[in-house]
């Protein structure tokens, strides 16, 4: 399996908080039906690793990057399914 | 510098102020921009922020854990079980209160067991006795954490000082997303273990007796599934000891043909715990197949539910090849003894036969034979059934051979006999295992030697019952047979002469006679007959020797007596002639060879007949015997010399020369000659006709005492009770037989110091009478009246008494009731007196009370006190109809009632009178008759009785009335005085009350006799009902047993058929007057006024008489009269009757109108008025008088 199949995405979360624990569970129902053959989900939580966050330009949590898509970013709860999915990778957008 | 100085430093607090709302503007303005999705902002230089509705929802989320934390914890302390949670490495993560708790009392430190300390390191430190425990729980733990097995489970001892305890250690693998590691359950099951213990004892108890046994036992926990085997069981498998397998996989085990069935009662068994124990064969794992017994039960817990089953297993291969063997052996020996020719027959040990050859079944013709039942003793001869059995099983018994002989039915119902013998087989330990039997056809032998002990024993019992002696020697001289006889006439046992010489036995004299007639006879080979007398027995005897093979059979006889009886004959003829000719009988000497009779003298004394008369042939005394009599006589002589007896008797008739016939009692004796042939007959004649005629008369004397109704008994002074007649048995019971010889003293009396005062008047008086209380054979008592008088004997010496008693039992109970019955006439006549009088005042005073009432207004004093006034007269006036009814002297109306519908009609009443506390039942007899009784009455006296039955029953009872058809007869009425025989009506009233005794119930008619309290009772209720009932021509009988109960009978008269039934009583009239005229007649004067001003008070017109005369003055005169209202009683030669007869003559349609304190004949006949005659019971109220004018002026019109 080459590097272009699998769907590699970042998540920015703010601990345990509301909209941090919803995008969390959004992304991974999105990612399982964009990516069903493969895909990873990094986690990282600004209070435990702020650098990471600054390094990436993150100043709002919970924020996704799909890196994989050349590093699109949502910033939310990942609710609106049309935009992730968009973001995660067109070939998947349903009408 | 502290946050306080910053706060508290001047200028400082606005600018704060100001950031504050900026941070405050901030946070707003970024949640509007994401539209509040974001939770945390971070500043380029690092720090993170996070934003207040993150910051709100988190502060929540982490109280609502703790306080979930918290419950955990609280639900794992509650847990009785200590509870330890490992991480990944084994180190001791939280642990319970329970866990804790344990720790301490064990003496462990905070460190030992307690949160971060390595659980196996606690375990690996543990040293002594539990280390070995401890090594394999952290082994067990290690598998857990390294996933190598599910969970970990082990018990152990973990005892403390002075007590057992046992604990079970569970781990489990704990795997959470965030927990990763191991549970650790420690649990006392000490209460629990102790009993698990016992049971391994008695396992292995089990085992090694199994092992013994070569029993092997296996048990599966329902639970579990797993099916434990013992070594032996596994050994019977060949597999490894310790093997445990699946249910399944031992069923496996099991030959194809027998799985179903195993696993069939398996299931039962695990199911509804049905046992098992059968014999199959399973193949083993090396591929054996063998013969097995398998049990299986099933194990219940407390609650009675099936938790395990468990069973034996046994390798029985050996035992079936044994078993097949015998079979085999036991088929080759019947096929050889089927072989036999002779019958064969084995039994098992406990003598069951289960095996005949066919030769058995060829004799009986039948294979149709059920051999365990012992149907083979059907076959065999009743008379030996029993001796057989009792033999076989004494044989079986002792284990010893047994031989018996016995008849078998063969195919044709013959019997043969067998001879059988029986031995028994036994194993090597001595046991019998079998018994083998045959049976030889012993027929002929057995009939030959059962003929020959029959013909012996015949002989045998010949020679013993003739009368002669016999005895037998042989040719040595010795004694061989000696029957019962010889005993006798030699006077020694047989015992002592058998094998002795008649030589050594006889005295000399009569061996100097025998000794040469026995040689002779044994010599000349012919027999020798001889008569000696033996001079010291003083004895003829009469000798036959017969000679024989064996030697000599002497017969010989006691002859004394026809030797002594001749000679004496001879001696005494002259003798006897002479005496004959003396006597007064008639003696005769009858020559039976030459037919000839000899008469004495007396022949014509007694019966006129001379020598010449009869001649000397025996015909001319059979000529005279009565006809009738004659063939009876001659046939009893004729048997007499046939039998040979000694004597004859006989009693006929003889005809008197003179035509007359006489009574003859005549003996004769029967005389042998020398040979023992019948030589003479010599008797007398006796004329017994007087004595015939004292005997006949002696016999109608007694049949006559029996005629007589008394008891007519002789006591003898020596013997008791000597004659008892017929009227005797009666009175007593006893039959002659019975008392004959009895004691008079023991048989009829129950005290007997009257019967010795009586004896003693007899002796002393020589007679004498009076009264005596006896007993019956049946326990019951008798009066007799006694009539007693001495006998005497010959010499006038005092021989016996002679009792003639009559029963007066009956007579004495007649008599009290008559008595009874006088003295409640007496009183009755004496009641009835008063009451008349006792009326007329009562009449007085209840009308002016009345008037008084009406005058004065019931509600003011003075008229109130005139009511009180009236009530009392009126009770009075209830009390004087009582005494009345006693005295027999009320009125009655009788009319047809049906009781049981008065009873019917008043049950209401009954029951409010009664109360709840009695209970009423009434049996009504069927189709029964009406009753002719005064209705009126007869509820009164039903009322009566109840309240009575009500007032004996203080706590409650039961009260039955009863009704019924009754016929007295002539028995019934003789026992009861002032009843006559006939139809009545019955109508009972029972009560469970306390009862009366017998003196009480004698007085209970009494009038003013009363147990009740004083006040309570008048003591004229049952006095009332005994009146009634009498007048009515009825009876009343009473019937009490104290503590039980008592029940009255009324019995009524039964009503003519066909009369009319009453109807119910009607409801009284409303006062109504009227303007008639009416004569009063009256002599009482106070009564005469009261009574006219009653009737002006209703508007009639009133005359007035005092006296007939005076009344038929005004019934003579023209003046208008509608009604004669009179006094029945009353002086001046007139009374009421008289006048009315003598007015009606004047004016036939004048209607009259009685009135009387009590009546009398005058216009009551036998206690009944006359048809169509008005009579007005004194007292009377004013409404009673109104309505019985009204009803008399009513019926004058219609």
């Amino acid at each position: 399996m080459n590097e272009e199949a699998t769907l590699l995405c970042r998540l920015y979360i703010a601990g345990d908080s509301p909209n941090s624990r919803r995008a969390l569970a959004n992304l991974r129902e999105l990612c399982r039906r964009a990516a069903p053959n493969g895909h990873h989900i990094e986690i990282v939580d600004i209070f435990a690793d702020p650098l990471r966050a600054l390094s990436d330009g993150v100043m709002l949590a919970p924020q996704l990057l799909v890196i994989s898509k050349g590093s699109v970013r949502i910033v939310g709860d990942l609710s609106d399914e049309t935009v992730v999915l968009a973001a995660l990778g067109s070939e998947v957008r349903r009408s | 510098m502290t946050g306080s100085d910053v706060y508290e430093a001047k200028g400082h607090a606005d600018e704060l102020a100001r950031l504050v709302e900026t941070l405050h503007e901030t946070q707003q303005r970024i949640r509007e921009l994401t539209a509040g999705s974001v939770d945390a902002v971070t500043h380029s230089s690092g720090p993170s922020y996070l934003l207040a509705d993150a910051q709100d929802y988190l502060r929540a989320s982490e109280a609502a854990q703790r306080r979930h934390a918290a419950e955990r914890a609280a639900i794992l302390d509650a847990i009785p079980s200590h509870l330890a949670l490992l991480d990944e490495s084994g180190r001791i993560v939280a642990v319970n209160e329970a866990w804790r708790r344990f720790a301490r009392a064990n003496g462990l430190s905070g460190e030992n067991a307690a949160v971060g300390e390595s659980y196996l390191d606690v375990c690996d430190r543990v040293r002594g006795e539990a280390s070995e425990t401890a090594s394999e729980a952290a082994a067990g733990v290690r598998a857990v954490l390294s996933g190598q097995v599910p969970r970990f489970m082990t018990k152990y001892p973990c005892h403390a000082p002075g007590e057992p305890r046992w604990f079970r250690m569970i781990v489990v693998p704990v795997r959470t997303p965030d927990h990763m590691g191991a549970l650790v359950i420690h649990r006392d099951i000490t209460a629990q273990s102790i009993a698990e213990i016992e049971l391994d004892k008695v396992n292995d108890l089990l085992r090694i007796a199994g092992r013994v046994a070569r029993i092997g036992g296996w048990s599966i926990d329902l639970g579990a599934e797993r099916v434990e085997w013992s070594d032996e069981v596994c050994r019977i498998r060949d597999v490894e000891p310790g093997t445990a397998v699946t249910v399944e996989q031992a069923i496996a085990f099991y030959a194809p043909e027998w799985r179903g069935r195993i696993m069939a009662m398996f299931d039962a068994c695990r199911r509804d715990g049905t046992p098992y124990d059968d014999e199959l064969e399973i193949i083993s794992a090396k591929g054996h197949r063998r013969w097995v017994r398998t049990i299986g039960e099933a194990v219940r817990d407390e609650a009675g539910r099936i938790v395990r089953v468990q069973g034996a297993f046994q390798d029985i291969s050996e035992q079936k090849r044994a078993e097949a063997a015998l079979i085999v052996s036991e088929r080759r020996f019947r096929e050889f003894a089927d072989a036999l020719p002779q019958l064969a027959w084995t039994a098992e040990p406990d003598g069951t036969v289960d095996f005949v050859n066919r030769a058995f079944y060829e004799v009986v013709g039948t294979i149709a034979v059920d051999l365990r039942n012992g149907e083979w003793l059907s076959f065999l001869h009743p008379d030996d059934r029993q001796r057989v059995v009792d033999v076989w099983s004494a044989a079986v018994r002792s284990g010893t051979d047994y031989a018996v002989d016995f008849r078998l039915r063969g195919v044709g119902g013959d019997y043969r006999w067998y001879l059988v013998t029986a031995t028994p087989i036994r194993d090597e330990t001595g046991t019998i295992v079998k018994w083998y039997g045959t049976a030889l056809d012993d027929h002929e032998r057995w009939t030959v030697e059962q003929e020959n002990r029959r013909l012996a024993e015949r002989l045998s019992r010949t020679f013993e019952s003739i009368s002669d002696g016999l005895y037998i020697v042989d040719r040595e001289w010795r004694f061989t047979f000696v029957n019962d006889q010889a005993e006798r006439l030699i006077r020694h046992e047989r015992a002592q002469l058998l094998g002795r010489t008649p030589w050594e036995v006889f005295d000399a004299e009569a061996t100097r006679v025998l000794r040469p007639a026995y040689e002779r006879a044994v010599r000349e080979g012919r027999s020798v007959r001889l008569e000696f007398f033996h001079p010291r027995l003083e004895m003829w005897f009469d000798v036959t020797a017969y000679p024989s093979e064996e030697g000599l059979a002497v017969y010989f006889r006691d002859v004394t007596e026809r030797h002594s009886a001749e000679e004496r004959l001879r001696e005494s003829e002259a003798r006897f002639r002479a005496v004959a000719r003396a006597t007064a009988d008639v003696i005769w000497d009858w020559d039976l060879k030459t037919g000839a009779v000899w008469w004495s003298d007396g022949l014509e004394l007694l019966f006129g007949y001379s020598k010449e008369d009869v001649g000397t042939g025996v015909d001319t005394w059979t000529d005279h015997v009565h006809p009738d009599d004659r063939d009876r006589v001659m046939r009893s002589i004729a048997e007499a010399i046939e039998r040979r007896d000694e004597h004859w008797q006989d009693e006929y008739r003889f005809v008197h020369k003179d035509g007359s016939v006489r009574e003859i009692e005549d003996r004769g004796y029967l005389i042998l000659d020398e040979q023992g042939e019948l030589a003479r007959a010599v008797g007398g004649m006796s004329d017994i006709t007087e004595r015939k005629r004292a005997e006949q008369r002696i016999a109608e004397q007694a049949a006559l005492l029996d005629q007589a109704r008394d008891a007519i008994v002789v006591r003898s002074f020596d013997g008791g009770v000597s004659f008892w007649n017929r009227g005797a048995e009666h009175i007593y019971g006893w039959t002659r037989d019975e008392a004959i010889g009895q004691s008079m003293e023991l048989l009829l009396y129950d005290d007997p110091e009257p019967f010795r005062r009586a004896w003693e008047a007899v002796m002393a008086q020589g007679e004498w009478r009076g009264r005596l209380a006896q007993r019956r054979k049946d326990g019951s008592a008798v009066t007799v009246e006694a009539n007693w008088t001495l006998l005497h004997d010959g010499t006038g010496a005092p021989r016996g008494f002679l009792a003639i008693n009559t029963d007066i039992t009956q007579r004495l109970v007649l008599e009290e009731q008559l008595r009874q019955a006088q003295r409640l006439e007496t009183v009755g006549q004496l009641t009835g007196g008063v009451a008349h009088d006792f009326n007329n005042l009562l009449t007085v005073i209840l009308g002016n009370a009345e008037l008084l009432v009406e005058d004065l207004g019931a509600e003011s004093p003075p008229g109130a006190l005139a009511a009180t006034m009236r009530l009392a007269a009126e009770r009075g006036a209830e009390l004087t109809a009582r005494l009345l009814a006693f005295a027999r002297r009320q009125p009655l109306d009788p009319k047809p009632v049906d009781l049981n519908r008065m009873i019917g009609d008043t049950d209401a009443l009954l029951r409010r009178t009664l109360g709840e506390q009695v209970e009423i039942e009434t049996v009504r007899g069927g189709g029964l008759w009406n009753a002719l009784v005064d209705p009126p009455q007869l509820e009164s006296a039903l009322l009566n009785l109840c309240i009575n039955a009500r007032d004996a029953m203080g706590s409650g009872g039961k009260l039955t009335i009863e009704t019924a058809n009754v016929r007295l007869d002539d028995e019934y009425v003789a026992l009861h005085a002032d009843v006559a025989p006939g139809q009545y009506v019955m109508l009972a009233v029972s009560d469970t009350g306390t009862g009366m005794t017998a003196d009480v119930v004698s007085r209970a008619f009494e009038p003013f006799f009363t147990t009740k309290p004083a006040g309570k009772g008048s003591g004229l209720g049952l006095s009332m009902v005994y009146g009634f009932v009498k007048q009515s021509g009825g009876h009343v009988g009473i019937y009490s047993e104290l503590g039980q109960g008592t029940t009255i009978r009324l019995y009524l008269p039964r009503a003519p058929i066909g009369a009319e039934q009453s109807v119910g009583a009607d409801t009284g009239p409303a006062i109504e007057g009227g303007s008639e005229t009416i004569l009063v007649v009256e002599d009482d004067a106070l009564v005469r006024e009261h009574v006219a001003d009653q009737l002006r008070s209703l508007g009639y017109s009133v005359l007035t008489a005092q006296n007939g005369a005076e009344a038929l003055d005004h019934v003579r005169s023209d003046r208008r009269l509608d009604v004669l209202f009179t006094d029945v009683v009353m002086p001046g030669g007139m009374n009421g009757r008289e006048l009315a007869d003598a007015a009606r003559s004047v004016r036939p349609r004048l209607p009259v109108l009685f009135t009387s304190g009590y009546t009398e004949n005058a216009v009551v006949h036998h206690g009944r008025l006359d048809p169509g005659v008005h009579l007005l019971q004194k007292p009377y109220r004013r409404q009673q008088l109104a309505a019985k004018i009204r009803q008399v002026l009513v019926d004058k019109k219609g």
